[in-house]
């Protein structure tokens, strides 16, 4: 049997006391070899016409952040070792992981990485807002920013209690374009932009002197003689109508009504008014007859942007209408082929130029977070890194997408860095001040501010690519794309 | 000696025993069958849109009026049932050339046995992804092909032409479904009596008037159950329509399965989702019904 051990008092005095004198040992060697500097880093405002108000960030090793922003006084966050899931649509996926890489070496912040195909994306997420998942930060395209903005499935930025009223103002007055219109949509502040861009005309200027031609169209009429002059030259679809899938199909439907001269799109009370446009019709006829001469490549329909992107390199198509941030491949030497350095953005086609103006289309796409982000401020550190200052007050991500992919970006005063202008010239021909030129017409997409625009896409889709191929005329098309809207508007407000 | 007897009748004691042992089939049937359908049944009858979750009201017949005023639905039913003609004759035909072919006897017959099945291990949206290479216009298998043996077919977009588009869809599917299709008719040749071809050979019989007078009558009943399921599964595809051409060009290739998935999980609009999906039901039952009846007047 073995003997029973028992603690006398003098035992327990003696482990009690080394215990204590451990803690006190242990706790001041901490306190020795703990480093005693506060990192300060003390951030200014870029060269800029807006100036930014100061703002000092004091950063200790325990990532503690006191934010003393002029204006109201808010809470003092702490950034704590969390991890983020962040949702975006797959694009350039090696490049967006490699700088989280340096918004995680810097707050010690881990991002979930998630990712949907494009095309997917939209009814991802809506599946998982519907399960109510936890997600911190989403990339929202306008075209259903008021539907998920009015369906709660993201949240006003103004509303997390960590940003000051002066920050808030401060990228208000840096915004520009679409980025601000869809940053700050209905008076509330939604998020900051991903990228911005504005839908152009662009054509290949050595094919179209080739075919005898010194400028590039402005009207239709125009643009049907080019086409069939660049045919007869060898160039085997003259005209893109590349992408077809159902949101940038309703994006051309924009595009051709508002070459029509049709704005406002609709009325106060949602009504279209583009029925009956005779222009609208003549400019559909010049599709279906586009098609029928065989000037338009029906896997245009279907293919993707490395297809398209081909397919200019190759010279076989000389015209084409999309975001601009394309001429970043078609005049880059190792994609751009023959078309390399050839690429010209040229102003928006009307149906004549005579009684409107052109109009172009402007978008932006935004990071904003969800109701169920439960790391708000974290999170709101992660949006500021993705589509503002980083912590040394720089347009970074905004400057790095710019320069990497030719993504636009909303911040004007970008334009004054020499990097981005360096770059832009290099590729965003004639000159990127023309861009500037037309983003003063630009409006944002005037679609997307109804909550039905991503289903009256997907009844549009169909309708426009038989009315395109032949099969549907232009003035039924008009007719069916309306009444399809008004449908959707009953639907979703009841009147 | 006495016998102690139960006071259980034997035949409700077997009842009871043969309950017990279905109860696992019977539930998980359930769940996964029975109380779905009725659920998508009584959602059908619904204003159902998790886009709208407070809008949730029941609506009687408005999804299945909504849907009769749909063009869409009609242009859907017009594509589905030429889709399923196409492809059901393609896979009988088809898998019956295979099958004969299969069983006969020959070098290689177990590799070009198995290399059949391939098809079949192939999941819809990647055999549609693999149909969409063969199908490209510039780069395409096909186009290569038929312009490297003299048809000079140059970039046709075979999948992206209102007039190829179902046809190519159709084509792709046949190749995926022909396998099973081969796998039964072989069995069912295998099981055929070899006395009957003999005594055919004997009395002068060919190889065509053997095929048509002994072979196809003998393979009916096999015949009748890949029509029955090659309808079946033909009339809900969505994988192929997904991958390959996402209902377009226009609504070419817009099948009923296609109208659904948009209708219930890109619009969230479940009760008309709900309605399509009881529409396809109906349908699929009254077909099948309509293949049984004659499958057991014609065969049994």
């Amino acid at each position: 049997m073995g003997e029973e051990k028992k603690i006398n008092r003098r035992d327990y005095l003696k482990y009690t006391g080394a215990a204590i004198g451990g803690l006190v040992v242990g706790g001041a060697l901490g306190y020795v070899l703990k480093p005693s500097e506060v990192i300060k880093e003390t951030v200014t405002a870029p060269a800029a016409t807006v100036t930014l108000p100061a703002t000092t960030i004091e950063k200790t090793v325990t990532h503690t952040i006191t934010t003393t922003i002029t204006g109201s006084p808010i809470t003092t966050p702490t950034v704590r070792p969390v991890t983020l899931d962040f949702w975006r649509w797959s694009y350039a996926s090696d490049f967006v992981a490699r700088c989280l890489k340096r918004f995680e070496d810097h707050y010690g912040i881990k991002v979930n990485h998630l990712e949907a195909p494009s095309a997917e994306y939209y009814a991802k997420l809506l599946s998982l807002f519907v399960a109510k998942t936890p997600i911190e930060v989403v990339t929202v395209r306008d075209e259903y920013l008021e539907e998920w903005m009015s369906a709660g499935w993201i949240k006003p930025l103004d509303e997390i209690g960590v940003i000051s009223k002066s920050e808030i103002e401060d990228y208000r007055n840096r915004l520009a374009g679409p980025s601000r219109e869809r940053a700050f949509y209905k008076g509330r502040f939604w998020g900051l932009p991903y990228y911005t861009g504005t839908y152009v005309w662009y054509g290949n200027k050595n094919l179209i002197k080739k075919a005898g031609f010194d400028e590039f169209p402005k009207t239709y009429d125009e643009l049907y003689e080019q086409c069939k002059a660049l045919y007869k030259e060898g160039v085997k679809y003259p005209i893109s109508i590349w992408p077809g899938h159902a949101m940038e199909i309703g994006v051309k439907i924009m595009r051709d009504v508002l070459a029509a001269g049709i704005y406002p799109v609709f009325d106060e009370n949602f009504e279209p008014l583009w029925r009956d446009n005779d222009k609208l019709i003549k400019i559909w006829e010049f599709y279906q007859e586009a098609w029928k001469n065989k000037w338009i490549n029906p896997a245009d329909w279907t293919e993707e942007t490395s297809y398209m992107i081909g397919e200019f390199a190759a010279e076989r198509n000389c015209f084409g209408w999309h975001s601009y941030y394309q001429l970043n491949a078609f005049n880059d030497p190792k994609r751009g082929g023959k078309a390399a350095g050839h690429v010209n953005i040229f102003n928006t086609i009307t149906y004549d130029k005579k009684d409107y103006p052109a109009r172009a289309l402007g978008y932006a796409r935004i990071y904003s977070i969800t109701p169920w982000c439960e790391y708000p401020y974290e999170s709101w550190l992660l949006i500021q890194f993705l589509g503002g200052k980083d912590w040394e007050g720089k347009f970074w991500m905004a400057k790095q997408w710019f320069l990497n992919y030719g993504l636009g970006f909303g911040y004007p005063e970008l334009w004054n860095d020499s990097e981005i202008i360096a770059s832009a010239k290099a590729w965003l021909l004639p000159d990127p001040s023309f861009i500037a030129e037309i983003e003063k017409t630009a409006i944002a997409h005037p679609h997307s501010i109804v909550k039905w625009a991503t289903e009256w896409f997907e009844a549009a889709r169909p309708l426009y690519q038989e009315m395109v191929m032949g099969t549907r005329t232009p003035k039924e098309t008009q007719a069916q794309i309306a009444d399809k809207w008004v449908e959707l508007r009953k639907k979703y407000t009841g009147k | 000696m006495s016998i102690k007897t139960s006071s259980i009748p034997l035949r409700v004691k077997e009842s009871l025993i043969a309950w017990i042992f279905n109860i696992p089939t019977i539930a998980i049937l359930a769940g996964v069958v029975i109380i779905p359908t009725i659920q998508a049944i009584y959602i059908s009858f619904m204003f159902y849109n998790l886009k709208l979750p407070h809008e949730t009201r029941f609506t009687g017949l408005d999804n299945y009026i909504s849907l009769i005023f749909d063009p869409l639905f009609w242009q859907s039913l017009k594509v589905t049932t030429i889709f399923t003609i196409i492809s059901v004759i393609l896979i009988i035909t088809i898998g019956l050339a295979f099958a004969i072919l299969l069983s006969q006897n020959f070098k290689g017959r177990g590799i070009l046995r198995a290399l059949m099945l391939i098809p079949w291990a192939i999941t819809g949206v990647m055999a549609g992804i693999l149909w969409r290479w063969i199908y490209n216009p510039e780069y395409g298998l096909l186009n290569v092909f038929l312009n490297s043996i003299g048809i000079r077919i140059g970039s046709y977009a075979w999948l992206n032409e209102p007039f190829t588009a179902l046809l190519c869809v159709a084509i792709a599917y046949a190749w995926s479904f022909t396998p099973t299709s081969t796998i039964l008719y072989l069995g069912a040749l295998q099981s055929l009596p070899l006395d009957l071809y003999d005594s055919a050979k004997v009395d002068g019989a060919g190889v065509w008037q053997r095929f048509y007078m002994i072979t196809l009558p003998l393979l009916k009943p096999t015949i009748m159950v890949i029509l029955i399921i090659t309808t079946m599964f033909s009339l809900k595809e969505l994988g192929l329509v997904y991958a390959m051409t996402q209902g377009g060009p226009g609504s070419e290739t817009t099948v009923i399965g296609w109208l659904l998935y948009t209708e219930a999980f890109k619009f969230l609009d479940f009760g008309k989702g709900g309605a399509v999906g009881i529409v396809l039901m109906a349908i699929t039952i009254i077909i099948s019904f309509i293949y049984i009846k004659l499958l057991y007047r014609e065969v049994f």
